[in-house]
């Protein structure tokens, strides 16, 4: 037998699984059978297997289609045609059509049992079973029972089945004795990409501005370990700018400086106050960034800086799922390595040096003899030596000694460990035809990488859906978290020496004497002798030395917050084209964040040390004013707000769909309340609870007071000054109201006009009624290329769409600020009897406006080559205006600075967005995803502060015009004098040591380097699935900007601890030739190679070490298993999977690659700890 | 249709609940109105610690071991250096404190006869302080960036820009002459002296006595003997007493600066470590005698000093709040001094021997006698040196001084470290007539206003 198949084309190039749902749009005249097969095929991914002798059988088709099914198509095209067909999986078999009696029909009745199953397999529970076009005699309707099945005692061959599920396609089947109908859900319609704006979900063609989404498969392929559901979204959206390690989140470019700089965040229709980790990213299954003004406008003031908005998951009409998912992270300990600080014996080298160079540096240390603080061994080694005491060789064998104990291992062990995380997450959800249901619950424990640092939070949520009646439907969601965090504290490295000891050899801490006061950026100025420490805690004073390892355990932030979200939304249809939305949300946080300090810190005792008093008898030590005992301080904070909600939607099409409109019109209310309540307990004892009596009048002294015991010394340092630090009261209420209304036209579903308009008005000050009802709007234009006629045939274009917007957007001012003169209350401790006063906090200013960004976007939608690549192009332009800044001002109208609109920038960029199918067959498949961002920000007017010299001028980044925001200088350094001294060249090739001074060298002098903000963001994202594998890699790359890396320098004035090289300096004339580092800093002016202090900021800010800090990282890297068990399957598990994943497992940086540009401050060039690779594995099933 | 009419009802609600709901004011802040938020702005720190540090160092009184390369304000204050401050950026040293307390006095100015409440009478009293305390600042500012008042030269003199308004947009006035200042503050205070009341709520707010004493100084800041005279009787005519320092034991039974009847007016500074950490130059412990601090007659001496580092150190009467304001001593010394240039000899040297017998050792009191009209002076101008040391009018005094010629060479020494066997060395000194007795006005300021004339 001859059989020949004819399998139409079969490259796997042109088959996607994401067109299966595709509608079938055909004309053909007398057209061939095959031809009119080859275009469904293309139209909807389908295979046919046909034999030659079948299509010797056909007649030519005459058939006219309009997004129709599949289904319908086929039918249509096989009415008349001898053959019928049928699927099996993906592809289409033809046979002959069996010619039957007609007689047979109506009398051959048969019962009817069948099985209604979800798109994985599950029965559906609940689904309406109908005859189509039944007699009304017969019984035509029934539901699935709570296994899915349904039975009809007599049906004939004729008749045809309706099956209806809510949230799923409506399923038309041919009756058979037994059948088994799979329903696809709506959802599944994958052409249908929807962005939700939070007020209202259009489908994507029907846009005029630049919004992007992610699907939940899109954003799910990331696992949020640690429960940001921001990481997910990195790399992935173009515009979109998140760098996890400083958490700065920002959409097209910074276009404020100092109002809000956060994009706005909407979860589910209401924009969020509270902590963004009560988001479960477990729970997100889609996110829309909207971009531009014809996208986000609808957000008035709010949305100068973009909106992210946020859907979380309902559950889904059938049997109970229960998903799980579990897992556990590791991150090895940070690499102190990195910050390349230099060795206790290089260090000890460097001091010892200093302190000899010149008398100054001697006279000063032994000034501190005077004061009773004591030397640290270097310190003691070069005085003996100075007074005779030792010689010269038995000072050089103890600093030797003393150098080589280096503590940095020391420290890393004693104060930082691996971090380790689990996350689990589990979730119940189902429902019935009327009503659906979520249950969730997420754990995050959080062992971080310091000492006594863990964080542990749950999260619970509820998610409901009612359909009231045919007319309402009613969404409730409810989230409860709780987090509770608790940490020591970790002594910063710089608080000692390198070469002191932590502990002693049993662990026991041992105290310090050099490096900085904690929390301050002066010396230990309180650091007392050991002799004077002695005498003291004779008379029954606290030990007032420095235990750095002591500290760990001697304060305590234990911070616990618990939030409670509601929200519900009622939808009523009112007529087929117009409904109703009334909806609100609630959300209630409170938080305790107590920081506990014992007796043992070194906070309490030196507090406890000066307040104490002498006995005026014994001269002992008697804690009258302040307890003895810990202190707790105790701060309650509380943010309560609501937003509520009412809307008209219509949507409206006539004249066969020739004209669409559809419009939201509504009115929005909302209220934040914060308040804040700081108590403190002194006398504290964690066991008993018990507090004790204070004076408070001690606390407000305790700056001007003079200790009884000399020795305790003068000054607090780390105290504040009055008891307002250790209570206080703070409440902020604000109140919005705002009307909105958003419109969309289509005409002859080509071309699309929108437009929004949004007006905001609110009870802050600074909201001036002239500008209060100063409505901020926006108009967008879209076309529909591929509808047109002359693109109707170019059958590699699935769309093409055009857009154009413009339109308002603003910034709302932060609290407290205005053209008002402002003034805020406190106590006035310094007086007796503590009366109130006012104080100025916000003068007068008549010229402040408001804040206000023009925004112009140009966009190109595409989907080409069967929808296989995709994507999008934007063009936007950001003009905002009379920007808030803290304006530097003539002291002599009252104040140094204050908030003025101080500028005006300029944000240009492009976007683009490719996704494409590479290849896909149905072994193997790889997506590409590529995102990118090209930014250019300029400054286009700035009301300047006048330039002042230029060491000030380097050490910050600078807005001026024409150049972008965060501007870097530097200098021309040119190297050493023959004396070792630092100097600059001018533009006319001077030689200038430095001094600090605004004649030393003028602006003009100066390099520009570029931007510490990058300018080109791409992320790369590529996807394989090989079999049971899929495997993911995302790559994120960020240039075109720069960043100064800290050269060593020898001496310690100008860094807490030199880098590792300083030892190389300036040491006799003649090294200028060999070293860049200048020679240590002459104690007298009248020294010969004396430079200023300032000198030194040439080679520090030389534009030698501006580097450019062009990165890629290999972000996100995950490897998934879809475990096949039948095993598994028989015990009701579904989909198994385990997923490895390794962030930031790799890094490559252009401008070398010792250096991670997401840990260095780019401005001043000092390295910060680098995040290091975070693994996790991950196991997924539900059942 | 019935739904319909229930969401236009619930929408209608919606917006005519709005204005009511948006009058809820932000807690924490206001706008001032009344006559209370104007008067809080006296009770502020900003306006009660106006003395700034600097105007202590400047003075003869100090004495601090220096490096010469340090460059803060207070070293620059010390040696006379051109500028007080090295820098630009920050908020300039005497200059912006000033000014910013100089801001919220134009606030009360501006805003007090306005005010929704209170009775006229409250209204000029309110007023009155702030005109008082404005002039209290100017004058300050005077003694810093503009020369000593010269008669024949002050209408020409650069003095000090005169602000008025409070909108900060503005820009800022030129310099006024040092005559026209002086002119113009002695005119509001002599407005604010007949509505201040005769007691206030504390030391830091001005009374009418307050208000005399500073005209008093105006007075004698301009060589007008005559009305510095008249207005330090009238300041004295508030209820007052001398304390004796005889029923005194240590240094515990002094009176706070608010209970002590010697104080007229308290200003004290932000740096509380002033003057306890200040000691005391050789020159100034000269003036009270060979004999150490803890035996000296003096019970000044005596009982507010202390041994500190490698010198003596000032300490108060007042650990906490230390005063730098004005004081009824100080208007018995002006005074002294006005019977003392007029000749008088005996009036001067009775005022003179009242205080000293509150002041020295009963054990060794004997009355101080002179020998001719200068010898009076002289006599007088260095109790008021004894008594005001420290006192924050020092250096008021050094510039008039110097004017008529009574100050010889100031001289900064390092003295010698005896622990590392370092000499003493000379750092810096301020001849008599020196163009240095003037600082420049902040380069800050130079900054905003190119066109302002320097010194």
């Amino acid at each position: 037998m001859k059989i020949t198949a004819v399998i139409l084309l079969f490259s796997a190039l042109t088959v996607s699984a994401a067109t299966y749902g595709q509608k079938i749009t055909l004309s053909a005249k007398q057209g061939s059978f095959e031809e009119v097969l080859k275009s469904i095929h293309q139209q909807s991914g389908y295979d046919f297997i046909c034999t030659d002798e079948l299509l010797g059988k056909t007649l030519p088709v005459n058939v006219e289609l309009k997004d129709a099914t599949l289904q319908d198509a086929l039918n249509m095209i096989l009415r008349g045609q001898p053959l019928t067909y049928e699927i099996d999986d993906n592809v289409i078999f033809f046979k002959i059509r069996p010619v039957s009696a007609p007689a047979k029909k109506a009398l051959n009745n048969f019962p009817v049992e069948g099985h209604v199953l979800d798109e994985t397999g599950r029965p559906l529970p609940g689904a309406t079973v109908m005859v189509k076009n039944a007699n009304l005699m017969d019984i035509h309707l029934t539901a699935t029972n709570g296994e899915g099945y349904f039975r009809f005692t007599s049906l004939s061959d004729n008749d045809t089945l309706v099956v209806r599920f809510v949230g799923y396609k409506t399923a038309e089947v041919p009756v058979q004795r037994t059948m088994s109908i799979a329903l696809t859900p709506e959802a599944a319609n994958l052409q249908e990409v929807v962005v939700s704006t939070g007020y209202l979900r259009v489908a994507k063609d029907r846009l005029t501005g630049a919004a992007s989404g992610l699907n939940e498969e899109q954003y799910q392929q990331h696992v949020a370990v640690t429960g940001n559901f921001l990481e997910g979204l990195e790399g992935k959206v173009p515009g979109l700018v998140y760098n996890p390690q400083t958490n700065q989140l920002s959409i097209r470019g910074v276009s404020t400086f100092n109002a809000v700089n956060q994009p706005l965040i909407v979860v589910d229709g209401f924009p969020t106050n509270i902590d963004l980790n009560t988001i479960n990213p477990n729970d997100i299954v889609s996110v829309s960034v909207l971009k531009d003004a014809a996208a986000a406008a609808i957000y008035g003031v709010r949305a100068s800086n973009g909106v992210i908005v946020i859907e979380t998951r309902r559950g889904k009409s059938g049997k109970t799922v229960i998903n799980v998912q579990a897992t556990t992270a590791v991150q090895n300990k940070p690499d102190f390595g990195y910050l390349k600080y230099a060795p206790a014996s290089e260090y000890a080298k460097l001091e010892a040096a200093q302190i000899s160079t010149g008398g100054q540096q001697t006279l000063l240390y032994i000034d501190n003899l005077f004061l009773g603080t004591p030397l640290d061994p270097i310190q003691q080694v070069e005085v003996d030596q100075f007074l005779g005491n030792i010689t010269g060789d038995q000072a050089k064998q103890k600093l030797a000694t003393i150098g080589s104990y280096d503590n940095l291992k020391d420290y890393q062990r004693l104060f930082y460990r691996n971090r380790q995380t689990n996350n689990i997450n589990v979730d119940a959800s189902g429902g019935g035809a009327k009503s659906t249901y979520l249950l969730g619950f997420n754990y995050v424990g959080d062992k971080l990488n310091q000492q006594r640092s863990n964080n542990n939070q749950y999260i619970v949520n509820l998610a409901n859906t009612f359909e009231l009646n045919s007319r309402m439907k009613f969404d409730f969601k409810g989230t409860y978290t709780n987090a509770m965090s608790t940490s020591g504290s970790v002594p910063a490295y710089t608080s000692f020496l390198p070469y002191e000891h932590l502990t002693d050899a049993k662990g026991n801490a041992l105290p310090v004497i050099g490096g900085l006061a904690p929390g301050t950026a002066s010396n230990l100025i309180n650091t007392i002798s050991t002799d004077n420490n002695t005498s003291d805690m004779g008379l029954g004073l606290y030990d007032q030395q420095y235990y750095p390892y002591t500290e760990l355990t001697a304060n305590t932030l234990t911070s616990h917050i618990s939030s409670m979200q509601l929200q519900g939304r009622l939808t009523t249809r009112l007529t087929d084209w117009l409904t109703f939305d009334v909806g609100g949300n609630y959300q209630n946080q409170s938080g305790i964040i107590d920081n506990l300090h014992t007796d043992q810190a070194y906070g309490t005792r030196l507090l406890l040390n000066l307040s104490a008093s002498a006995d005026p008898s014994t001269g002992q030590a008697v804690f009258n004013t302040i307890p003895q005992g810990g202190i707790l301080e105790r701060n309650l904070q509380t943010i309560e707000g609501y937003t509520v909600h009412g809307q008209f939607n219509i949507s409206r099409s006539w004249d066969n769909d020739k004209h669409n409109f559809s419009a939201i019109a509504g009115v929005e209310q909302r209220q934040t309340i914060t308040n804040g309540d700081l108590n403190t307990y002194f006398g504290y004892d964690g066991q008993t609870l018990t507090t004790k009596p204070y004076d408070l009048n001690a606390l407000n002294q305790l700056s001007t007071a003079k200790a009884s015991f000399p020795n305790v010394g003068f000054i607090v340092p780390t105290f504040p000054a009055t008891s307002t630090a250790f209570f206080d009261i703070t409440n902020n209420v604000s109140r919005f109201m705002s009307y909105y209304s958003q419109g969309t036209y289509i005409f002859d579903e080509k071309y699309i006009a929108t437009g929004s308009v949004r007006l905001d008005q609110s009870n802050l000050f600074g909201t001036d009624p002239q500008y209060r009802n100063r409505a901020l709007w926006s108009a967008g234009l879209a076309w529909r290329l591929h509808k047109e006629e002359f693109l109707k045939d170019v059958s590699w274009i699935n769309e093409l769409k055009l857009r154009a917007s413009a339109g308002y957007t603003g910034n709302v001012p932060t609290n407290g600020n205005g053209r008002y003169l402002l003034l805020t209350a406190g106590v006035n401790t310094n007086i007796e009897g503590t009366p109130n006063y006012y104080t100025v906090t916000n003068p007068e200013n008549n010229a402040l406006r408001w804040e206000l960004t023009k925004n112009y976007n140009l966009g190109l939608d595409y989907s080409l080559f069967n929808n296989r690549l995709n994507g999008s192009i934007d063009y936007y332009l950001k003009r905002s205006t009379d920007l808030y800044g803290t304006f530097s001002a003539d002291p002599t109208l009252g104040f140094n600075s204050y908030l003025a609109n101080t500028a005006s920038i300029q944000n240009k960029g492009l976007e683009l967005a490719i996704n494409s199918t590479n290849i896909k067959t149905s072994g193997f498949n790889w997506n590409t995803s590529l995102s990118a961002s090209f930014n250019q920000n300029d400054v286009t007017a700035i009301k300047a502060t006048p330039y002042s010299n230029s060491t000030t001028y380097v050490t910050g980044t600078q807005y001026v015009v024409g150049e972008p925001m965060n501007a870097l200088y530097s200098y021309h350094y040119g190297g050493l004098t023959n004396l070792g001294q630092p100097y600059v060249l001018t533009k006319t090739g001077t030689k200038v040591i430095l001094d600090g001074t605004s004649t030393d060298v003028a602006q003009s002098d100066l390099i520009y380097d570029g931007t510490t903000t990058p300018k080109y963001v791409l992320g790369l994202n590529n996807q394989f699935s090989i079999g049971a594998f899929d495997f993911n890699f995302l790559f994120v790359y960020y240039g075109g900007s720069v960043m100064r890396v800290q050269p060593p320098i020898a001496g310690t004035a100008s860094e807490p601890i030199p880098l590792a090289g300083a030892s190389n300096y300036w040491q006799k004339p003649g090294d200028e030739a060999t070293t860049l580092i200048p020679a240590l800093q002459q104690g007298s002016s009248s020294s010969p190679g004396y430079y200023s202090p300032f000198a030194t900021y040439g080679y520090l800010y030389a534009n030698q070490f501006v580097r450019k800090a062009d990165y890629i990282k290999l972000r996100n890297l995950g490897l998934t298993y879809n475990i096949k068990s039948k095993t598994l399957e028989k015990w009701g598990i579904i989909q198994p999977q385990v997923r490895f994943q390794a962030q930031n497992a790799f890094r490559y940086t252009f401008g070398g690659n010792d250096i991670d540009p997401e840990a260095i401050d780019p401005v001043t060039g000092v390295r910060t700890l680098p995040v290091e690779a975070f693994y996790s594995l991950s196991l997924y099933f539900k059942f | 249709m019935k739904k319909i009419k229930y969401i236009a009802l619930l929408s209608a609600l919606l917006l005519t609940a709005c204005n009511k709901f948006l009058d809820v004011q932000p807690k924490g802040v206001i706008i001032p109105t009344k006559i209370g938020d104007y008067e809080g702005l006296l009770n502020s720190p900003t306006v009660t610690q106006t003395f700034s540090p600097e105007l202590l160092y400047m003075t003869d009184d100090v004495y601090q071991y220096t490096l010469t390369t340090n460059t803060s304000t207070i070293t620059n204050a010390y040696l006379w250096r051109q500028y007080i401050n090295a820098e630009s950026q920050n908020s300039p040293a005497v200059w912006g404190n000033l000014y910013n307390a100089i801001y919220f006095t134009n606030v009360i100015i501006n805003g007090v006869p306005s005010a929704t409440d209170g009775t006229a009478a409250q209204k000029q009293e309110l007023l009155g302080e702030a005109l008082f305390l404005r002039a209290y600042c100017y004058m300050d500012l005077l003694t810093v960036f503009a020369k000593a008042y010269n008669s024949s030269t002050a209408a020409s003199d650069p003095g000090l820009p005169l602000v008025t308004s409070t909108d900060v947009s503005e820009a800022a006035p030129q310099r006024s002459s040092v005559k026209a200042v002086l002119d113009t503050i002695t005119a509001n205070l002599q407005k604010a002296a007949i509505s201040l009341p005769a007691t206030n709520i504390n030391k830091y707010r001005a009374t009418k006595y307050a208000a005399y004493a500073l005209l008093s100084r105006i007075a004698l800041y301009q060589g007008d003997y005559t009305n510095a005279g008249n207005f330090a009787g009238q300041a004295l005519a508030a209820t007052h007493s001398t304390l004796d320092y005889n029923t005194f034991t240590s240094l515990t039974d002094f009176p706070t600066s608010s209970s002590n009847p010697e104080v007229l007016y308290q200003r004290t500074s932000s740096n509380y470590s002033i003057p306890f950490q200040v000691e005391y130059s050789d020159d100034l412990t000269s003036y009270f005698g060979s004999q150490p601090f803890t035996s000296n007659p003096d019970l000044r001496y005596r009982y507010l000093s202390a041994t500190y580092l490698d010198g003596i150190t000032r300490m108060s009467p007042d650990p906490v709040y230390s005063n730098f304001g004005m004081t009824f001593p100080e208007m018995d010394l002006t005074r002294a001094e006005v019977f003392a240039r007029t000749g008088d000899i005996s009036d001067a040297m009775t005022i003179v021997n009242t205080l000293r017998k509150n002041r020295i050792d009963a054990a060794s009191y004997s009355d101080m006698t002179a020998s001719s009209a200068s010898d009076a002076l002289t006599k007088v101008l260095a109790e008021r040196r004894r008594e005001l040391a420290f006192g924050g009018l020092r250096w008021f005094d050094m510039k008039r001084l110097n004017r008529d010629g009574l100050m010889t060479d100031v001289v900064r020494i390092n003295r010698a470290q005896a622990s590392s066997g370092t000499p003493a060395q000379q750092i810096g000194d301020l001849p008599p007539g020196s163009p240095n007795y003037t600082f420049q006005i902040p380069s800050r300021v130079q900054q905003f206003n190119p066109n302002m004339i320097k010194n």
